[in-house]
């Protein structure tokens, strides 16, 4: 067994997330999850505030308005409020440092499933 | 692995003769030609402009040098601009079979299509004859892009990519990447991963070129289809491209055409220098496929969510497929399942192994998917640029 694995094993996250670096501050989602399901995320077992789809994104941390969203090992953007772990993490409460204000049209929940 | 040796010292993992029109005028009489035979072993390549282009000359003349390239017949109607005396040159100085027809002096398309059918024959013995000598990965070049994305290809099939990248370049093969239009927001990221700061600051110019000249065209940066596939900022659907790079350093920057002085990951910057005039940088997947083969790209490794179904001329195209819905309905176009990630059926770094080890595969002549179903989509169209700065490539 190698450290990852016992690491996984020790601290359990759902199978349907997916860390892509271990500086993430938030998760990918490979397969969908409804509002309200309780989870582990490293270990800990949170609700999901929102439907999370294929190819979204949930909190793995706490992440305070203004920090830096971190997937793949490098910023993706900053929070526009505060997010805890197992929120979902997208345009509601994330903003691009490029092109902060880019109208996002049918990026709602809607969509999300 | 083997591989067929060329003049240069580079070495080949196919042995095609291409068949080359220099205008769209003379596409029919080549296709003629190149349809008596299997589209493993003959393709068509070519040019559909009249008018004469230094980009598309120099491209061709690359092309034709390619060393997965045996034999090049050059079909020319006669009145177009291409100088088609220097192509035929360049390749006979690389000691390649090489041959012009012009239809206009052969008597028409009947005449031209029975003599090029016959050199094409006659050639093969010439082509069966290459050496063929041992070949190591550090040997290979490897392009990779990713066309028809969606939500899941940042997720599996372009980081799997990064990990076979990883392990290629450990192995001193050279990697390639591109797309600088699909890079803004990682242009600090990538400097850091430079070799030497001044290679970092061209990287970086690479990609502000790719946002103003983006920004000329008017093209969407972000889509609504963006966000609702979950992307929530530019800098975020950049990255899931950019992931392809995988983690290694970059030593340097190519244009189209040039060729890596030695192993390793480079950018290869596909938007042309200077005013806008040839309009969209990269009108579809082919044109920077062409291009990665023409900095000498044995191979491509082509990420896809939505699911495209391309291969290409000259080198055969890996097609990684993200998303695991995608790959039920598409499997016979797909090589790689990335998408099996997504259903606990396997993690990044076990189909990064799949894709480097099928990379050898194909280099000992394993067929790719598209190859067998007789893709060799092309395409090359206007475009300029100037030549890279020695920042680009510090370790030349």
């Amino acid at each position: 067994m190698n450290d990852d694995t016992k690491k996984r094993l020790s601290k359990p996250t759902d199978n349907r997330l997916l860390l892509l670096d271990d500086d993430d501050n938030v998760l990918g989602v490979a397969r969908p999850i409804r509002a309200g399901e309780a989870i582990p995320i490293d270990g800990e077992y949170v609700r999901l505030d929102r439907n999370a789809g294929i190819g979204f994104k949930i909190a793995r941390k706490p992440i305070k308005k203004g920090d830096e969203i971190k997937k793949y090992g490098a910023v993706i953007g900053t929070a526009s409020s505060d997010i805890s772990v197992g929120q979902l993490v997208h345009v509601h409460n994330t903003q691009s440092n490029y092109l902060a204000n880019t109208v996002l049209a049918g990026t709602q929940e809607d969509n999300n499933s | 692995m083997n591989g067929y040796l060329r003049s240069d010292g580079r070495k080949g993992i196919r042995n095609v003769t291409l068949v080359v029109y220099l205008v769209e005028c003379a596409h029919h009489v080549a296709r003629q030609i190149a349809q008596k035979f299997t589209p493993q072993h003959v393709q068509v390549v070519g040019f559909p402009g009249c008018y004469p282009n230094e980009y598309a000359q120099s491209m061709m003349e690359k092309l034709c040098t390619h060393p997965n390239v045996g034999a090049i017949l050059i079909v020319s109607l006669g009145c177009e601009g291409f100088n088609k005396l220097r192509l035929k040159d360049v390749i006979a100085q690389s000691d390649r079979p090489v041959d012009v027809l012009t239809i206009q002096g052969e008597g028409g398309t009947r005449s031209t299509v029975q003599k090029g059918i016959d050199w094409v024959q006659k050639t093969k013995k010439r082509l069966d004859e290459t050496p063929i000598v041992a070949m190591d990965v550090s040997e290979l070049v490897v392009g990779t892009i990713c066309g028809g994305s969606d939500g899941t290809s940042g997720l599996t099939a372009n980081p799997a990519i990064g990990r076979a990248f990883d392990k290629l370049v450990e192995q001193d093969a050279t990697c390639i990447f591109e797309e600088t239009g699909e890079l803004i927001g990682c242009e600090t990221h990538m400097a850091q991963r430079a070799i030497t700061p001044e290679l970092g600051e061209e990287l970086t110019k690479s990609v502000e070129k790719a946002a103003r000249y983006y920004e000329t065209l008017g093209y969407p940066s972000f889509a609504p289809g963006n966000a609702d596939g979950g992307l929530s900022t530019i800098e975020e659907k950049s990255m899931g491209a950019y992931a392809k790079s995988g983690k290694s350093k970059i030593s340097g920057l190519l244009k189209p055409g040039d060729l890596a002085p030695a192993g390793g990951l480079y950018l290869l910057d596909v938007v042309p220098d200077g005013e806008v005039r040839f309009g969209f940088p990269n009108i579809v997947d082919n044109a920077e496929i062409v291009e990665l083969i023409a900095c000498g790209a044995h191979v491509i490794l082509f990420a896809t969510g939505r699911g495209s179904v391309v291969g290409s001329a000259i080198s055969p195209v890996i097609k990684v497929c993200a998303n695991p819905l995608t790959y039920s309905r598409l499997s016979e176009d797909m090589d790689v399942n990335a998408g099996r990630i997504l259903d606990g059926d396997g993690s990044l770094d076990e189909v990064g192994d799949e894709i480097f080890d099928l990379v050898g595969k194909v280099g000992r002549g394993q067929m790719t998917c598209s190859e067998e179903l007789g893709h060799t989509e092309f395409v090359l169209t206007y475009k300029s640029f100037e030549p890279i700065g020695p920042a680009c490539l510090p370790h030349a």
